[in-house]
């Protein structure tokens, strides 16, 4: 592995980098995909808090997201990652656009997380007097523990993947190792070396969010 | 205790008006099993979730201890349920919770050490004899077992009223004698008020006070258990009194010709029920001896309710003429009803009752 040995500290780079847009794109999307998937569950038509207006209008704009290829929301955020970040490359300038590739389409993912509660035990947590703030913590999120961490890793998962497209647009990580040097510049072990270390990441991922499902079913 | 004035719930849909209950009114004192009853679709379900307004009536009002609940804040009803248990058909336990955790679950925000919590479930679950299973998940328990828990939960911040929505429904038949037991047993020790709802006889019938009955949203018979079932008026009451016993087996057996039905002349199959609260009385023996008549018993269902036998046989009776008749004299006067259902002696049926 000639062309890997010979630059250590670009391929320790392009990890951090990714791990990086990887921890912020990803707790921020967690963060803001499942409130925006619980508000979805709780204002739907019978949910705790019913609201027409609402629901529909986060319907919309998830939809409207969702249906953005990627790349293109790349370009298009451009000037608001500048307004946010300060700046659109790099880490920093990435991970705007990651969170709004990666959000909508985890907050759908919390939505049908949730919507696998049965409906009766909503129904007798209501009837013991619980408010709605409190079946979305006591109920919604703790029965669905299990089903929310699946959702979590194919979210991170995802993730991955958009950063090695961010990549290509200066955002560094393994993918842009991989393009620039692997394919660009013909470095066949760059990128099976790239490839092997993406594998194990999202292994990892994926292990994590089996082990904590199954450890939350009972 | 529980009033419920002039009760109604619509459910409307693009393409259809529900009146599920329609003008209900109902009064369940202090300390009462009231059974509502009915078939699937009549509405007592939706009735039963308009008492704690997990459905909001579309009409009427809704009182509990004098207090109309239909009046209260969200704040307040969330109070007032918490002093309302519900338990269900398909028990809504949580799954991610041990049973203690989920007995737990409404004493939150009570002001209780996490200790004291433990202690409360401890202390209910040996009231609904399930000691040994507070660590269990409820995917490990049986149907019983599961129904026990959710009593307990419901139980947890000491209710004046509980409601039973099918609680029994989903169980066998030895599961729910023994539920419907310990259902009996809280209402006694804890003189707790008790609404059941449920489309089998039998429950109403083993442990209720009174019951309503209940057809297309509507109550249209209510009273005490025993003069409701051993005089119904409605034609839904005396279908569910026939679900709970074998008597409409005799016309089958007649319309097939079965040998007990082929009367020799002066023979008669009559059927006799209890019409009125009575002392069990050797009625057959008295009537055979009296009128020197024979009885031989095909059918016979007797259920006591309380203190009082209710029910009946059906009998063949064979003997004189005129004896027979003095006999069926004799028991009008003991209050039971004579309903001649095939006669041998005479052109025209009778009816004694």
């Amino acid at each position: 592995m000639p062309n890997v040995m010979s630059k250590p500290d670009i391929l320790w780079r392009s990890m951090t980098d990714t791990l990086a847009m990887l921890g912020w794109s990803g707790s921020l999307s967690f963060l803001i995909g499942l409130i925006l998937g619980v508000a979805l569950i709780v204002t739907k038509k019978g949910g705790v808090m019913e609201n027409g207006v609402l629901y529909q209008t986060l319907d919309k704009v998830i939809n409207f997201f969702r249906s953005i290829p990627f790349i293109i929301l790349l370009a298009g955020l451009i000037p608001l990652t500048r307004i946010m970040m300060g700046t659109a490359i790099g880490v920093r300038g990435a991970v705007v656009p990651l969170v709004f590739g990666a959000t909508p389409f985890f907050a759908r993912q919390i939505e049908s997380a949730l919507s696998e509660l049965d409906g009766g035990v909503i129904e007798a947590a209501q009837s013991m007097g619980s408010s709605p703030l409190e079946i979305i913590l006591r109920v919604y999120l703790k029965e669905c523990i299990a089903s929310i961490a699946r959702a979590t890793s194919i979210m991170t998962v995802t993730l991955i993947e958009l950063t090695a497209m961010a990549g290509a647009v200066g955002a560094g990580g393994l993918g842009d190792f991989a393009i620039r040097y692997g394919h660009q510049r013909n470095q066949i072990d760059v990128t099976y070396v790239t490839v092997i270390i993406l594998t194990l990441l999202v292994s990892v991922i994926q292990m994590t969010g089996t082990v904590i499902a199954r450890k939350n079913t009972h | 205790m529980v009033a419920l004035e002039n009760l109604s719930k619509t459910f409307n849909s693009k393409t259809s008006v529900v009146e599920a209950v329609k003008n209900v009114s109902l009064r369940v004192e202090q300390g009462e099993i009231h059974g509502i009853i009915g078939l699937s679709g009549a509405g007592k379900s939706t009735l039963v979730r308009c008492i704690n307004l997990l459905e909001r009536p579309t009409s009427g009002k809704v009182f509990l201890d004098g207090e109309e609940i239909t009046a209260m804040s969200n704040r307040e009803l969330r109070l007032t349920r918490r002093k309302i248990g519900m338990i269900f058909q398909q028990f809504n336990l949580f799954a991610s919770r041990a049973v203690w955790r989920n007995i737990a679950y409404p004493l939150w925000r009570g002001g209780l050490t996490k200790k004291q919590m433990a202690d409360r479930a401890r202390e209910l679950l040996a009231l609904v004899d399930l000691s040994d299973k507070e660590n269990v998940y409820p995917s490990q328990l049986s149907g019983g077992q599961k129904q026990r828990v959710a009593i307990a939960r419901a139980l947890a911040n000491n209710p004046r009223l509980l409601l039973c929505d099918e609680a029994t429904s989903a169980l066998d038949p030895q599961t729910t004698s023994s539920i419907l037991e310990l259902l009996k047993k809280l209402n006694k020790r804890l003189g707790l008020t008790t609404i059941v709802i449920t489309h089998e006889m039998h429950v109403v019938k083993e442990i209720c006070d009174r019951a309503s009955v209940m057809e297309n949203g509507e109550i249209v018979e209510s009273g005490e258990v025993f003069s409701l079932f051993a005089n119904p008026q409605r034609r839904v009451t005396q279908d569910f009194i026939e679900t709970a016993s074998n008597f409409s087996k005799i016309n089958s057996m007649i319309d097939e010709n079965h040998v007990i039905t082929r009367l020799r002349p002066g023979e008669r199959i009559l059927k006799f029920r209890y019409m009125e609260k009575s002392e069990a009385e050797a009625l057959v023996s008295a009537v055979s001896r009296r009128f020197n008549i024979d009885v031989n018993v095909i059918f016979a269902n007797l259920e006591w309710v309380g203190d009082a036998p209710l029910g009946g046989i059906i009998s063949v009776v064979s003997g004189d003429s005129r004896n027979i008749d003095e006999a069926l004299l004799y028991l009008r006067d003991k209050h039971v009803g004579v309903e001649v259902i095939l006669d041998n002696t005479r052109v025209s049926e009778t009816n004694y009752a």
